[in-house]
């Protein structure tokens, strides 16, 4: 999942990103509202994670302008106001949640999770492919009951494929969901990755899940 | 003590009345019945008189006809003659009946207070008194008042007079009148009820409702006023007294009540945005704090990592710090009783130093400083706070220009005092912020990190203030900022 931070406090930036990044998101970070209002319009992010007192473009500024051109992307704004007034602003503006600072970072991880189990449209924090179980909460992955451990970014990639379970996944569409905007895409980084999960996933199975589709990407279904 | 306003108004306002009527009651009592009683006195005098004058009268036309008939003359002396005796015994048959002697009893005596004659309405008790008549013959007159019983358990006051009618300075008989007290009991009487009875009820019970009206009219308006009174609450700050129509002290109390509202409404909405700046401000090092610290803890990390990020928080600390300190400079110049340590400081010399100091952070940015005096001006400063103050002022001045640019300082004396003047070719500030620069926590461009918490010049301003100066500023945002700096030569705390 792809997380697009715009906050102009450099260190708070900062930290959101090695934390998001750690937990296998792929963020990309924007200092100023104009920044963040290019990058959000160019690139396809999962969750956009809003200051609301930027430089440039303010984030209500902002907030407006995206839902304006019909961006859909779930907008998450960070606010050091708590005043009800300047909450019910920003959800106007058409954000669809907020965190004051300063905030829990377990509960921006939570409030992100929430976000993107509605814009994939599942319940819960369990992804299901027969007998293959993400759970998003705890970052654990089972196969018939097995635990299997998997780095994060491996991680991040089999929660996209089971997100979009059943449809065909680009490379493209991986590195804009999975990696940041630094990523170089005419490395061969996702097929070693995808190699990587086949070996802890489907080697010794009888069903495999993970399937390429030949000149166009891959599909994870049973 | 009466506690209550309305019941010590009613008290007062009733006692001032009744001892005024009480007053006014006796005088008008005693001066009633002194005048009835003369007028009384006149009335039996002049009866008297005119009694005496006519028996005389009658007397001599007696002697006249006597004389021509040849009667000798020491036979006409009045005294012990038969014939008197006759005569003023005719004169009471006759005259005593008389319309004008209508409630008079006339009664005649011998020098010895013997009885000659007696009207018929004189009450037969009525005699002289031996005790008097010794007395009686030396005077004119003789007044006395007499209680006279006229039947069982009934008694007749009356008022006596008794005059001695002279003949050759002897006295040749007594003329008595008397005439009923009664009517003059009555008519006191009456005045008695209506005076001390009649009017003392009415003027007490007059003067409570009156009182209790006047009370409770000139109380409304404060009743008013208390109504609303309750009715304000930190939350309801905004509520008025409405001032009554009237031009008086109550109206004044209302305005100046209003007054004192609008002055802590102020005050209690410029704390309340001065915490919600504060909390604001300590809120992104906070965030950084707890940020950074739950993402270091959240997996074990390399020394270097942990070293990092503890270097990150000392450095959010500090900056809290240094926020909690420029708090602490703002209230300690709110706090009027911490006054300023002032000695004779000279100005020129000040800013020297001063700029020897910041010198090197313009430097850095390749600024000139450019300074300029034309006197020597020494005035009694608190030199740090003053420091601060211009240290504060040039911070901002070198923040605020760009690479190369140039700050110009001046120091000069007026009539008013010591003037110093900040200019830089900076940024400039925009029209419409310039009349908040000075407030707590106002930044020109909000979002600006790293750039200080808008305290600086509010510090500055608060230093000037309480040496009684006064400070102004002036922006063009093509060419830089000025700030012009007025301080009084005398030391005199505004406070």
């Amino acid at each position: 999942m792809r997380i697009l931070v715009i906050e102009d406090e450099k260190k708070v930036a900062e930290f959101i990103g090695n934390g998001l990044a750690e937990e296998g998101y792929a963020v990309d970070a924007a200092h100023d509202g104009e920044q963040g209002y290019f990058l959000a319009s160019t690139s396809e992010y999962d969750v956009i994670l809003l200051d609301v007192m930027l430089p440039k473009i303010d984030g209500i500024t902002l907030c407006t302008k995206l839902r304006a051109e019909d961006c859909q992307t779930p907008i998450l704004m960070l606010t050091a106001k708590d005043a009800v007034k300047d909450k019910v602003r920003g959800l106007d503006a058409g954000a669809d949640d907020y965190v004051t600072k300063p905030f829990a970072f377990e509960e921006l991880l939570a409030r992100i999770r929430s976000l993107l189990r509605k814009k994939y449209l599942h319940q819960g924090t369990r992804f299901q492919v027969d007998d293959l179980v993400l759970d998003t909460a705890t970052h654990t992955v089972t196969r018939a009951g097995a635990v299997i451990p998997l780095s994060v970014k491996e991680y991040a990639l089999l929660e996209y494929l089971m997100g979009n379970a059943g449809s065909v996944v680009t490379r493209a569409m991986i590195s804009e969901h999975v990696w940041d905007i630094n990523f170089d895409t005419f490395t061969n980084v996702i097929d070693v990755y995808i190699s990587y999960l086949r070996n802890k996933i489907d080697k010794g199975q009888k069903t495999r899940l993970i399937h390429t589709v030949r000149g166009r990407g891959y599909v994870l279904k049973s | 003590m009466i506690k209550s306003i309305r019941l010590r108004f009613i008290f007062w306002y009733t006692l001032i009345l009744a001892v005024t009527f009480s007053a006014f009651a006796f005088v008008l009592y005693f001066h009633v019945s002194t005048s009835l009683k003369n007028e009384l006195d006149d009335v039996l005098l002049t009866k008297a008189e005119g009694i005496a004058r006519s028996i005389n009268t009658y007397w001599d036309t007696e002697k006249m006809d006597a004389l021509r008939h040849g009667a000798r003359k020491n036979v006409f002396s009045k005294i012990n003659n038969s014939n008197f005796l006759k005569i003023a015994g005719r004169w009471v048959e006759e005259r005593s009946n008389d319309a004008e002697l209508m409630d008079i009893s006339v009664q005649i005596y011998k020098p010895d207070g013997k009885l000659i004659a007696s009207s018929p309405n004189a009450p037969p008790e009525l005699n002289i008194s031996e005790k008097i008549l010794p007395v009686l013959v030396t005077r004119k007159t003789f007044y006395e008042d007499r209680h006279i019983p006229v039947a069982q358990d009934a008694f007749l006051d009356l008022r006596v007079l008794q005059i001695p009618v002279l003949e050759n300075g002897k006295a040749a008989y007594i003329v008595q009148v008397a005439a009923p007290l009664e009517s003059i009991w009555t008519a006191l009487q009456g005045l008695k009820f209506i005076l001390f009875l009649l009017l003392p009820v009415t003027v007490v019970l007059a003067s409570m409702f009156a009182g209790e009206f006047l009370a409770s009219i000139t109380l409304k308006p404060l009743k008013a006023m208390i109504g609303t009174a309750r009715q304000i609450t930190a939350e309801n700050m905004s509520l008025r007294i409405p001032p009554p129509e009237t031009k008086d002290e109550i109206r004044q109390l209302a305005e100046t009540f209003n007054d004192m509202l609008e002055k802590i409404h102020r005050v209690l909405i410029s704390q309340k945005q001065f915490i919600q700046d504060v909390s604001h401000e300590l809120r992104t090092p906070l965030t950084i704090m707890r940020g950074e610290l739950e993402v270091a803890l959240k997996r074990p990390r390399s020394p270097e990592e942990y070293g990092a990020i503890l270097q990150s928080n000392l450095d959010e600390v500090m900056k809290i710090a240094k926020l909690l300190e420029e708090l602490l400079a703002l209230a300690r110049l709110d706090n009027s009783t911490t006054g300023l340590t002032r000695e004779p400081t000279n100005i020129t010399t000040l800013m020297r130093d001063i700029l020897d100091d910041m010198g090197i952070l313009a430097r850095q940015k390749g600024i000139g400083i450019e300074f300029t005096f034309r006197d020597e001006i020494t005035a009694p400063l608190d030199r740090d706070k003053i420091m601060r103050a211009f240290i504060n002022l040039l911070d901002n001045a070198i923040k605020y220009t760009h690479d190369n640019g140039k700050i110009a300082v001046d120091v000069r004396r007026d009539d008013s005092g010591a003037i110093i003047t900040v200019s830089d070719t900076g940024i400039g500030i925009p029209e419409p912020d310039l009349p908040r620069i000075f407030d707590r926590f106002y930044q020109v461009d909000k979002s600006r990190s790293s750039a200080g918490f808008g305290l600086g010049l509010s510090i500055a301003k608060a230093i000037i203030d309480a040496h009684g100066g006064s400070i102004r500023v002036a922006s063009d945002q093509s060419q830089g900022t000025t700030f012009l700096i007025s301080l009084p030569m005398e030391g005199h705390n505004p406070r």
